[in-house]
């Protein structure tokens, strides 16, 4: 017994001091990412708040009780049920009001004009119908070297690689794109990206020259990135001041 | 703010429902091919399809005009009105 007499307070650590973390205590990669930048100014405007609370909390006689969270009897199985009731009745209003048309069985022996996959994967079909800016490595005879269709396969691994390396490059420390300017550009472009090679997938709805689609892909990405970097830049100060306007509101200075 | 907002899509979405009805009976010969609800509506046969034709613009710009009204132009005035109560003070 080492306990000295003067406190009450029960040691469950073994006289130790060492504790092992709980819920609160903020891990690894908590304290690191939390450790530059405007995600750290965000960060402590919050603790500190917080930190008061939990102190008048502390002070006074009230008796909080933790809710987690609602039963899921009943509570969460009756809305659930509303909304899923919501989508079925529309789902069936839509096709009653507009039923589809029966068209002729489709024939298995002709392919039609215009082929298309499922309009989510539009953006991978455009990446087929690159031809034009491929590199034409052609030897004797004029026959080239690396058809289109490899590079257009190519391209998804131009693509799946840059989507794979992203993580590698940018930990995710930021909670709102305000805080990091850049990663949100490139996030934008990503975006619009996909958009602008779904639309030259679907080339033929276009009615201008292919090869000012075809710039387009590649230009409208950029211009975007350039317009959500210069945006989100300019508003980092609002935002700075947005967060101390609140912070003073709610706790005036004494 | 979030109610401006949810004001606005709630009656977005209304709009695009009943344009969707309206102009899916009355301004789209077919579902195969590509111009879809916006092709010129065909000379009503009576006063229900004259209804019907009008009603499929009218969702139209409740469509259009609903989320412009909460989302931009009511804010706009507020900022407005904001602006010029913080100059006069």
């Amino acid at each position: 017994m080492t306990e000295s007499d003067d406190t009450t307070e029960i040691r469950t650590d073994g006289g130790t001091g060492i504790v092992p973390p709980d819920d609160e205590t903020p891990d690894w990669t908590e304290r690191k990412e939390r450790s530059r930048g405007l995600s750290r100014l965000t960060y402590e405007y919050f603790e500190r708040s917080r930190r008061e609370d939990q102190d008048l909390r502390q002070e006074s006689d009230y008796v909080e009780r933790d809710v987690l969270g609602f039963p899921t009897w009943p509570h969460e199985t009756i809305r659930n049920l509303a909304i899923t009731s919501f989508f079925v009745g529309i789902i069936i209003l839509v096709a009653a009001a507009l039923p589809p048309e029966f068209m002729d069985p489709a024939n298995p022996n002709s392919t039609p004009a215009i082929i298309l996959p499922d309009w989510y994967l539009y953006w991978s079909f455009g990446l087929l119908k690159l031809n034009p800016i491929n590199p034409e490595l052609a030897v004797l005879g004029g026959e080239k070297v690396l058809s289109d269709q490899f590079y257009g396969v190519a391209a998804h691994g131009v693509i799946f690689g840059i989507l794979a390396l992203v993580p590698f490059l940018n930990k995710g420390s930021a909670r709102r794109p305000v805080e990091q300017p850049f990663w949100s550009a490139v996030g934008v472009a990503g975006v619009v990206l996909s958009f602008t090679l779904a639309a030259l997938a679907i080339q033929n709805f276009f009615p201008f020259e292919l090869k000012l689609l075809l710039t387009l892909t590649f230009t409208l990405p950029i211009v975007a990135a350039i317009l959500t970097y210069a945006v989100l830049k300019t508003m980092r100060e609002g935002y700075m001041y947005d967060l101390n306007k609140r912070y003073y509101r709610l706790r005036p200075p004494k | 703010m979030a109610d401006e907002f949810m004001k606005g899509f709630a009656i977005s979405m209304v709009g695009a429902l009943g344009w969707f009805f309206f102009a899916g009976w009355y301004r789209t010969p077919s579902f195969e091919q590509i111009q879809q609800l916006t092709v010129e509506p065909p000379e009503p046969n009576g006063i229900y399809d004259a209804v019907a034709i009008f009603a499929s613009d009218l969702f139209f710009w409740l469509m259009v005009l609903g989320p412009l009204t909460f989302w931009v132009i009511i804010p706009a005035l507020r900022e407005l009105r904001r602006s010029r109560a913080d100059a006069s003070n």
